[in-house]
C-alpha cells in the first residue's frame, strides 16, 4: 500500500507538486500517467523519501518516508528510470549487493538471489559482467534486483523505456504474477497502450497536479472519448509529451 | 551494513584499470622522480664546472697558469660576439674574464716587486662573481706560496704572519647533512598518499552519480553515513596501499643514491619503514574523506578532476603556508598533515623520540576525517548534491 498525501515539493521558483495525493492499493496495478515534466519522477522520489517535500507525506505500508526514510525503503522495491548498473559487478554481484542492502544474510540470501535467477530466467548472464549487456538484459538484471528481497511494494519508473516488444513482454508477464501474488505495484509512464492493457486505475498528472483518476474505462467514459490517449488529452488539455 | 557497501566498492575499484594505474602511479612516481632528483642534485654539488678566461701574456706566469690548470681554468681567446665559442668541436660558454700579466710580471717577481696582474669582469653580474672568486682564489693561493718561501729564504718563520689562528669545525653530521634534502623525502610521501586515491574518490562518488547508480543506491534502506563510510575506507585503503608501496621502494632506492659522495648518510631500515606507515596511517583516511568532499560536490566527472588538484596541493601548501605565517602555537602540530609531515622529517632526522605530538595528531586527523564524513553523509541529503544540480 502506497499513499502520498498533499504533497507539495518547490525547485527555488518552480512548483513542481501542488498538492498531490493518490494512493496504490495491494494486488493492483496503478499507473502513474503524466507528460514529461509533470512530476511522476519528483512523486516518486518525495515517496522514497530522497527529496524532501515542503509539505505533505508519503507512506509505505504504513510508514511515513519523510520521518523514516530507512524503514519505508526496506517495504519497497525499485526499478529506476535510469538503470544505473555497476558495469565492473557482474550481474550476480550486483543483485547479491542488493540483497546485502535489504539485509538479507547467509542461505536465505543464496536462497533469494537463486530463485530470483530462476524467475527471470537470467542463469545463461549472471556471471557475466553487466558492461556489455543489452537494454533487455539490464532491464532483467535490474528487475531482479528490485524483487530479491520479495518487497511487498514495487515502484517502477517509465519501466519500457527503450525495451523491446519480446522485454515488454517479459515484464507485462512479471507484473501481472506480482500482482496477482498480491504485490502493490505502481508504474509510471506515458506510454497508453501500456497503461490502458496492464493498469487496474489510473492516476493522471498534469503540471504537479491530479487531473483524474480511475480505471482506463472510466476515464474514456468521464470524457467521452473513444481511446485512453484522447481521453488522456482532454484531461490534461494539451496533446505534449505522449507516446503513441 | 558497511562491510557490505564496502566490499561492493572495493570489487568495483579493483576492476577499474585507470583508479588501479592511478594508484600505482603515484606511488612509484614520488620515490623514483626523488631519486633522480637526488641523484642529480648531487652529481651537480661535486662537479667542478670548467671555467674559461682569457690569459694575456701567459709565458710570463708559468707556474700560474699551470695552477689554475689544475682548478679546471682554462684559457680561451674573448669570441668575437656573445659568449659562445668552439673548442675540439664542441660548444663551450666563455666567462668573459680575462687575466693579463704585466710585460715586466717576471722581472718584478724575482726582484721581489709587486708584480702587476689585472683582471677585467664584469663584477655585477651574480653569475660571474663565484667564477672570479675561484680565479682570485688560485691567485691568493700563489701569492701565499711565494710569500712564505721568501720568508724562509730570509730566514723569518712564516708564523710571522699569522696573527690569528683561525680553526673551523663543521658540527654538521653526515645524518643532519642529509635530513635537509631528505626532508622532501617526507613530503614526497604524504603527496603520494594524496595522489593515489584522487581517481578512487571520483569515480565513487561524481562518477557514480554520472552512471545513474549513486541516486538508485540512495533509494534503498541504507543511511548516507554508512555510504560515505564505506567509500572513504576503500578510497583511504587505495591512498594507503599507494603509500605503502612508496615508502618500500624508498627503502629499496635510497642505498642507490650516492649520498655517500656528499658524506651524507641515511639508515631507512625497517624500523623507519614501519614508523613511517603508522604515520600515514590515518592520513590516507584524511585524504580520502577530504576528497570525497570536493567530489561529491562536484556536479560532474570533469568538475571533480578540477576540483580535485587543489586537494593534491594541500601537502605541500599546508606546511608552505605555516612556514610563510611564522604562525607558532602548540596546537598547530596537531592539525592533520602539519602532524604528519613534523613527525615523518623528525623521524628521518632520528629525533622522532617524543610520540605525543605524533599520537595526538593521529587522534586530531581521525577526528577531523570523522567529520568530514559526517558532513559529506549529510550533504548526500540534499537534493543538490544528490542529483548533481
Amino acid at each position: 500500500m502506497l499513499e502520498v498525501k498533499n504533497l507539495v515539493k518547490k525547485f527555488g521558483d518552480v512548483e513542481a507538486l501542488k498538492n498531490l495525493s493518490f494512493s496504490a492499493q495491494d494486488g493492483q496495478i496503478t499507473g502513474l500517467l503524466g507528460p514529461n515534466g509533470a512530476g511522476k519522477t519528483t512523486a516518486l522520489r518525495v515517496l522514497y523519501g530522497l527529496l524532501k517535500a515542503d509539505d505533505g507525506v508519503g507512506v509505505i505500508n504504513g510508514i511515513d518516508s519523510q520521518k523514516d526514510p530507512i524503514g519505508a525503503r526496506k517495504e519497497i522495491g525499485i526499478f529506476p528510470d535510469k538503470f544505473g548498473l555497476y558495469e565492473r559487478l557482474t550481474a550476480r554481484e550486483q543483485i547479491a549487493y542488493f540483497a546485502d542492502l535489504h539485509g538479507l544474510v547467509g542461505d536465505a540470501k543464496m536462497q533469494a538471489i537463486e530463485k530470483v535467477i530462476k524467475r527471470l530466467d537470467i542463469g545463461d548472464i549472471i556471471d557475466r559482467r553487466c558492461a556489455g549487456f543489452s537494454q533487455g538484459q539490464r532491464m532483467k538484471v535490474v528487475l531482479a534486483q528490485s524483487l530479491v528481497h520479495e518487497p511487498k511494494n514495487l515502484i517502477l519508473d517509465e519501466p519500457t523505456r527503450g525495451l523491446d516488444v519480446m522485454s515488454t513482454r517479459i515484464l507485462r508477464d512479471i507484473l501481472i504474477e506480482l500482482k496477482e501474488q498480491g504485490t502493490c505495484i505502481l508504474f509510471s509512464s506515458h506510454v497508453m497502450q501500456e497503461v490502458a492493457a496492464l493498469c487496474d486505475k489510473v492516476i493522471v498528472i498534469a503540471d504537479g497536479k491530479i487531473a483524474d483518476e480511475g480505471t482506463p474505462q472510466e476515464l474514456c467514459e468521464r470524457t467521452g472519448k473513444e481511446s485512453l490517449e484522447e481521453a488522456f488529452v482532454t484531461l490534461i488539455g494539451s496533446d505534449e509529451g505522449i507516446a503513441a | 551494513m558497511i562491510k557490505a557497501l564496502f566490499k561492493k566498492e572495493f570489487i568495483d575499484t579493483i576492476r577499474d584499470k585507470r583508479s588501479v594505474v592511478a594508484a600505482l602511479f603515484g606511488a612509484l612516481f614520488t620515490p623514483l622522480l626523488f631519486a633522480v632528483m637526488m641523484t642529480f642534485n648531487i652529481e651537480k654539488a661535486r662537479s667542478v664546472d670548467d671555467v674559461y678566461i682569457e690569459i694575456n701574456n701567459a709565458d710570463m706566469a708559468p707556474q700560474i697558469v699551470e695552477l689554475l690548470d689544475r682548478e679546471s681554468i682554462f684559457h680561451a681567446e674573448l669570441p668575437s660576439t656573445g659568449k659562445k665559442f668552439e673548442l675540439n668541436g664542441e660548444t663551450h660558454t666563455h666567462s668573459k674574464i680575462s687575466l693579463t700579466f704585466s710585460d715586466d710580471f717576471e722581472s718584478q717577481l724575482s726582484s721581489g716587486l709587486p708584480a702587476n696582474i689585472l683582471i677585467n669582469a664584469d663584477y655585477s653580474d651574480q653569475e660571474r662573481s663565484s667564477q672570479i672568486r675561484r680565479v682570485k682564489r688560485v691567485l691568493e693561493n700563489y701569492e701565499g706560496a711565494v710569500l712564505n718561501m721568501r720568508l724562509v729564504a730570509r730566514g723569518i718563520s712564516p708564523l710571522v704572519i699569522d696573527v690569528v689562528d683561525l680553526e673551523e669545525q663543521d658540527t654538521s653530521t653526515p645524518g643532519s647533512k642529509s635530513a635537509i634534502i631528505l626532508g622532501m623525502l617526507g613530503v614526497f610521501i604524504l603527496f603520494s598518499v594524496f595522489v593515489s586515491s584522487t581517481n578512487v574518490a571520483i569515480d565513487c562518488s561524481a562518477g557514480e552519480r554520472e552512471r545513474n547508480s549513486l541516486e538508485l543506491l540512495l533509494m534503498q534502506p541504507v543511511s548516507t553515513f554508512d555510504v560515505v563510510a564505506s567509500k572513504t575506507i576503500n578510497t583511504g585503503l587505495f591512498g594507503l596501499f599507494a603509500g605503502t608501496l612508496s615508502i618500500a621502494l624508498t627503502a629499496v632506492v635510497i642505498p642507490f643514491i650516492p649520498l655517500h659522495k656528499i658524506g651524507m648518510a641515511f639508515n631507512f631500515d625497517l624500523e623507519v619503514a614501519v614508523k613511517m606507515w603508522f604515520i600515514i596511517l590515518p592520513l590516507a583516511f584524511f585524504a580520502a574523506a577530504f576528497q570525497l568532499v570536493t567530489t561529491f560536490h562536484a556536479k560532474s566527472f570533469k568538475e571533480a578532476q578540477t576540483y580535485i588538484q587543489y586537494s593534491i596541493m594541500l601537502p605541500l601548501i599546508v606546511p608552505m603556508a605555516l612556514e610563510f605565517s611564522k604562525y607558532k602555537h602548540a596546537a598547530l602540530d596537531y592539525l592533520p598533515i602539519v602532524a604528519q609531515q613534523q613527525a615523518i622529517s623528525k623521524l628521518i632526522r632520528g629525533e622522532l623520540t617524543d610520540f605525543t605530538p605524533v599520537i595526538g595528531g593521529m587522534i586530531v586527523t581521525m577526528l577531523f576525517s570523522y567529520g568530514l564524513v559526517l558532513f559529506t553523509s549529510k550533504s548526500l541529503k540534499s537534493e543538490k548534491v544528490v542529483l548533481g544540480l
